[in-house]
């Protein structure tokens, strides 16, 4: 509703708002008048404070002469029209009125039985303007839309759950033959935030083949393996599967082994299977399988800096 | 969408017997459910979640300030030390209760003087109306007449609490998973308000 106002001047007009409003209902009996003035004064001349009542008085136009002369009869009942919107202008119409003619304060408190200048006070205040401001306040309180928050979260993460950038790779074992699959898996974690190693994206030319796998598998949270039809438990990737098992032993929950197989693959081998694998049937289902096994999560949901 | 949050304290006692009071109070929070709080040593303003035991140690606090000599302890709270909360800004660490805005506290201080001080003021008063209102002691030389009469103090309307605007960027602790409102130009975050857990924004 405020979504044209600076935050500085919905600021200011809440807390202006609030020392009038507390003002008016709780400073001496003797400073009443001038309180009023400045509380209705404000309430014409604030911007949000207009927000909501302008629509509304333009709406309503409830006989304040006839709910007054009603009213001041000796002992008769105070009733509002049954429309909340209504009661609520037809309050905040009595209370300019008050502000206009003092005699309307006594006349009121008089006719309900009220003998002294600070009963008569205290009784409009309880009766007419308490229950209009209650309402303001809430209503103010709705109006004052600043652009959300949720939209600017930000997390603070215990240290301890902050992994160092030397433990959160994740290795993606495969054959070379598999590699076009196993480079969508690549494309996609880097996609979301992840960093997964990939041996030829990863490795300089010259290096040392089994040092620089063996370094992958040390800095890494995560093992995949990807059991195709083409997958065989030799070689290399045998190697692969004993440093895996090897780094589950040494970092437990902080390192995961997700096996994917795809349909028609070849057996799970016989060291992975203590841990859990999925089959499946699709790139699309593995990736998401591969993601909840993760030990890591990444944060919250934000706009990039390119939209905002 | 301006929430409004009960809680109650227990524990004041307004005879000698040990009879308890029981107060309602309703407090504004913004549309996010955050109330606004004040660090006595910065002056600087960051928001919480709400917990009712908060209010009902302010409550009792305040009680205590108005000069009534009564053990106000909120309900359930006997054996449980009051919670403390960490400045985001400048770090300093006081009791849930010591950070509350002048606002809140204006208004729990309007709340207490409405709530106990004025009725047992007209009740003190009453009762001495009681008992010496119209006396005469004529014992010996000396003849004291007393009158007495007392008009109640008028009740104030009951005070209001907020309204407060949903500024202020959320961060989200991990560590206790709670929640925490601080200025939008501040980033330097690095320990839990809630549980001073060292902590890094992300």
């Amino acid at each position: 509703m405020t979504a044209d106002l600076s935050k500085d001047e919905v600021m200011n007009a809440l807390r202006n708002f609030k020392t009038r409003r507390d003002d008016l209902l709780h400073e001496d009996a003797d400073t009443f008048e001038h309180h009023l003035q400045r509380f209705i004064d404000f309430c014409r001349q604030n911007v949000v404070v207009q927000m909501v009542l302008e629509p509304l008085a333009k709406k309503l136009n409830p006989d304040v002469d006839t709910w007054l002369e009603t009213t001041n009869q000796y002992n008769a009942k105070v009733s509002f029209p049954p429309d909340p919107d209504e009661e609520f202008i037809l309050r905040y119409r009595i209370t300019e009125r008050a502000a206009q003619d003092e005699h309307l304060v006594i006349s009121f408190g008089a006719a309900r039985g009220q003998h002294k200048h600070d009963d008569w006070i205290n009784y409009f205040r309880t009766i007419i303007i308490r229950p209009f401001v209650d309402e303001l306040s809430h209503k103010l309180g709705e109006a004052a839309n600043l652009a959300s928050p949720e939209a600017r979260a930000i997390q603070a993460v215990p240290l301890h759950r902050i992994p160092s950038p030397n433990e959160v790779k994740i290795f993606l074992s495969h054959k070379s033959v598999d590699k076009p699959i196993v480079y969508r898996y690549y494309e996609a974690l880097k996609a979301v935030g992840f960093d997964p190693w990939l041996d030829e994206p990863n490795m300089a030319a010259g290096a040392n083949l089994e040092r620089e796998v063996l370094r992958g598998f040390n800095e890494s949270c995560a093992a995949v393996f990807f059991i195709t039809e083409n997958f065989k438990d030799e070689k290399y990737l045998a190697a692969e599967v004993d440093y895996a098992v090897m780094q589950k032993r040494k970092k437990d929950k902080k390192f995961a082994i997700i096996t994917l197989r795809y349909a028609d693959a070849a057996p799970v081998p016989g060291l992975l299977t203590p841990y859990i694998y999925k089959n499946v049937s699709n790139d699309l289902e593995g990736f998401r399988e591969l993601v909840r096994a993760l030990p890591l999560e990444l944060g919250s949901v934000r706009w990039k800096a390119e939209v905002v | 969408m301006n929430e409004e949050e009960q809680t109650s304290a227990e524990g004041m006692s307004d005879t000698p017997s040990d009879s308890t009071m029981r107060f309602d109070v309703s407090i504004s929070t913004d549309r996010d459910h955050f109330l606004r709080r004040t660090c006595p040593a910065c002056g600087q303003d960051f928001k919480t979640t709400v917990d009712p035991a908060d209010f009902a140690w302010l409550l009792s606090e305040q009680i205590r300030r108005s000069g009534l000599e009564i053990g106000a302890v909120p309900l359930g709270e006997e054996e449980q030390a009051e919670p403390e909360l960490h400045c985001p800004y400048c770090r300093n660490g006081s009791k849930s209760s010591e950070m509350h805005t002048e606002e809140t506290i204006d208004y729990f201080k309007r709340f207490v003087y409405r709530e106990c001080v004025v009725p047992m003021l007209n009740k003190t008063f009453s009762d001495l109306e009681d008992s010496i209102g119209h006396g005469h002691s004529s014992g010996g030389f000396l003849s004291i007449s007393v009158n007495f009469e007392h008009q109640p103090i008028a009740l104030m309307p009951r005070p209001i609490h907020g309204p407060d605007a949903p500024d202020m960027k959320i961060v989200q602790f991990l560590c206790c998973d709670k929640q925490m409102k601080i200025n939008e130009w501040w980033n330097d975050v690095t320990e839990c308000i809630y549980c001073n857990a060292k902590v890094v924004i992300v």
